[in-house]
């Protein structure tokens, strides 16, 4: 399990910003992701526990199902806030990113909590406590997206205007190496952005 | 052409109420994550820490939690467990089943030559002396083959026991004395040598077999331990049976044994163990041997256990089959 938090920390890291400690980069921002799907995992767990689910075997798989419903959220939430204009005040920013991302975050985690809650009516008590946990999760994760990543976005962002490094900036400075603030110019789409609007957009609309 | 202000107010009146309802839903989730992010962006740091708060709020519940591994595949609430649960209510198994085949090593010798007959009085002895303690409600309590048995006095012994060695009273020096088992064991009826024998053939006087089957019966006496019933003392016991079949099955023999009460990772484990002391061991779910009780032990058949969620809890364990 280790080993897969460590692989959405750095699948994460080079698709939310460019690596390795630049201004651009978002490990910081990734971890903070992956700390509040922790966090949903550990809230899940002690809230479901109130309601008597026993927790199984089956219920290991849960944080790799967590983790991945978790880094969508992010994806959206980060993409949303790219598409603003750097320009213009945080405040301003983040009503705009968090307008478009909250409504898609919402229906999709509303969608999957009602899916898990469905399927914990099934007679299988394994099968039904772990839709249940995962249920509880689902929520806690779109919350804890919301907030958490939400505001690790505000204050990365407000990073980048800073023109500080993502890690380690203090050696950085100690070496005499500075960064220079994030402009508009530096917002520039990501590959896959690119390719889904130019290439397979275009040829969607053929 | 560009749509007139009228057409606009037009396309407006020819929505229906569902795209009206869902217009408003939109527009009133956006707004409020709206106002969510505008917060966001004025204090991060309040926010990170009202997630922790929810976060430790929802952790409190940690006090209620219990893992469960037993009886989790098993649908709930179907006619199949209703019957199932009925029935163990009313009658479940009086006791445990627990066994050892031996196989003789050299394929072509008769199981119930005397040498093999007397490997297995060595292995039931090393059962009657395994001696196990286990502590209950702060009780240690001391366990052996008698005190947990069956009551079943029958060939001289105590306890409910089934195998061929019966015949010689389970002693030794009764075996060790018999010049002539073939002639001893001829006393018992083709049919009963058939049930403690496997591979079993020929006639009287010139009988063939090629396995023995020893098989012990532990009274039930399960008693409620939180959400599930457990019997402490025989599943200690059992360990020993595990521990001594490992390490004590004859030399001129195969062991293969089961018991029922203990887990089945507490099995899997003993078959680790055993398989470093080179013990070929497996499993056998379906070799119990069919026995008839007719004795007045049947009227503590009717169920103990009172009815209930927990009394399936016990459905995890590996029953032997017996008849």
């Amino acid at each position: 399990m280790n080993i897969g938090f460590l692989i959405i920390i750095l699948y994460l890291s080079f698709n939310l910003g460019s690596c390795c400690g630049g201004v651009k980069s978002r490990v910081t921002s990734s971890m903070m992701s992956v700390l509040a799907i922790g966090l949903a995992i550990g809230a899940s767990m002690g809230f479901s526990s109130y309601f008597d689910q026993p927790y199984t075997n089956l219920h290991s798989v849960l944080p790799f199902v967590m983790l991945g419903l978790g880094v969508d959220d992010s994806f959206v939430i980060q993409n949303a806030f790219d598409q603003t204009n750097v320009n213009d005040d945080m405040r301003v920013r983040m009503r705009q990113a968090m307008s478009h991302s909250g409504v898609s975050i919402t229906v999709t985690s509303m969608t999957d909590f009602v899916a898990f809650m469905i399927s914990t009516t099934t007679s299988l008590p394994a099968l039904a406590s772990f839709c249940f946990y995962a249920a509880t999760g689902i929520l806690f994760l779109f919350m804890f997206q919301c907030t958490m990543f939400g505001a690790a976005v505000v204050l990365d962002g407000r990073r980048q205007l800073a023109g500080k490094r993502d890690f380690l900036d203090c050696c950085s400075v100690c070496r005499g190496r500075s960064a220079k603030p994030i402009t508009q110019e530096d917002m520039k789409r990501g590959i896959v952005s690119i390719f889904m609007k130019e290439k397979f957009g275009r040829e969607s609309q053929i | 052409m560009h749509p007139t202000v009228g057409d606009v107010k037009a396309a407006a009146h020819a929505r229906t109420c569902l795209e009206s309802l869902s217009d408003s839903v939109d527009s009133r989730l956006s707004s409020f994550f709206g106002d969510l992010g505008e917060s966001l962006a004025i204090r991060p740091y309040t926010w990170i820490g009202i997630t922790f708060v929810v976060f430790a709020g929802a952790c409190s519940g940690f006090g209620k939690f219990y893992s469960q591994n037993e009886n989790i595949w098993q649908p709930q609430d179907t006619e199949t467990a209703k019957a199932q649960l009925k029935f163990t209510s009313l009658y479940d198994n009086p006791f445990y089943v627990d066994s050892v085949i031996l196989v003789p090593t050299d394929t072509n010798s008769n199981a119930l030559d005397k040498a093999n007959l007397v490997s297995m009085m060595e292995l039931h002895d090393k059962v009657e002396l395994i001696e196990t303690e286990v502590s209950v409600d702060n009780t240690l309590i001391k366990s052996n083959l008698t005190s947990l048995c069956y009551p079943m006095p029958s060939a001289g012994h105590p306890c409910f026991i089934k195998s061929i060695l019966e015949l010689w009273n389970y002693d030794m020096a009764t075996l060790v004395a018999d010049t002539d088992v073939q002639t001893t064991m001829a006393a018992k009826s083709f049919a009963d040598l058939d049930l403690m024998l496997g591979g079993f053939a020929g006639s009287a006087g010139s009988y063939t077999a090629e396995a023995l089957k020893l098989t012990y019966f532990l009274e039930n006496r399960e008693v409620m331990d939180g959400a599930k019933f457990e019997d402490p003392p025989a599943k200690e016991w059992e360990g020993g049976f595990l521990d001594a079949m490992a390490v004590g099955c004859p030399a001129n023999m195969k062991c293969y044994y089961q018991v029922s009460e203990r887990s089945e990772r507490a099995l899997m484990n003993t078959r680790v163990r055993a398989t470093t002391a080179n013990n070929q061991l497996h499993s056998f779910c379906s070799l119990a041997p069919p026995c008839s009780i007719k004795n007045s032990h049947n009227l503590a058949f009717a169920r103990r256990r009172p009815p209930g969620p927990s009394a399936t809890s016990s459905e995890g364990r590996s029953r032997a089959t017996w008849c």
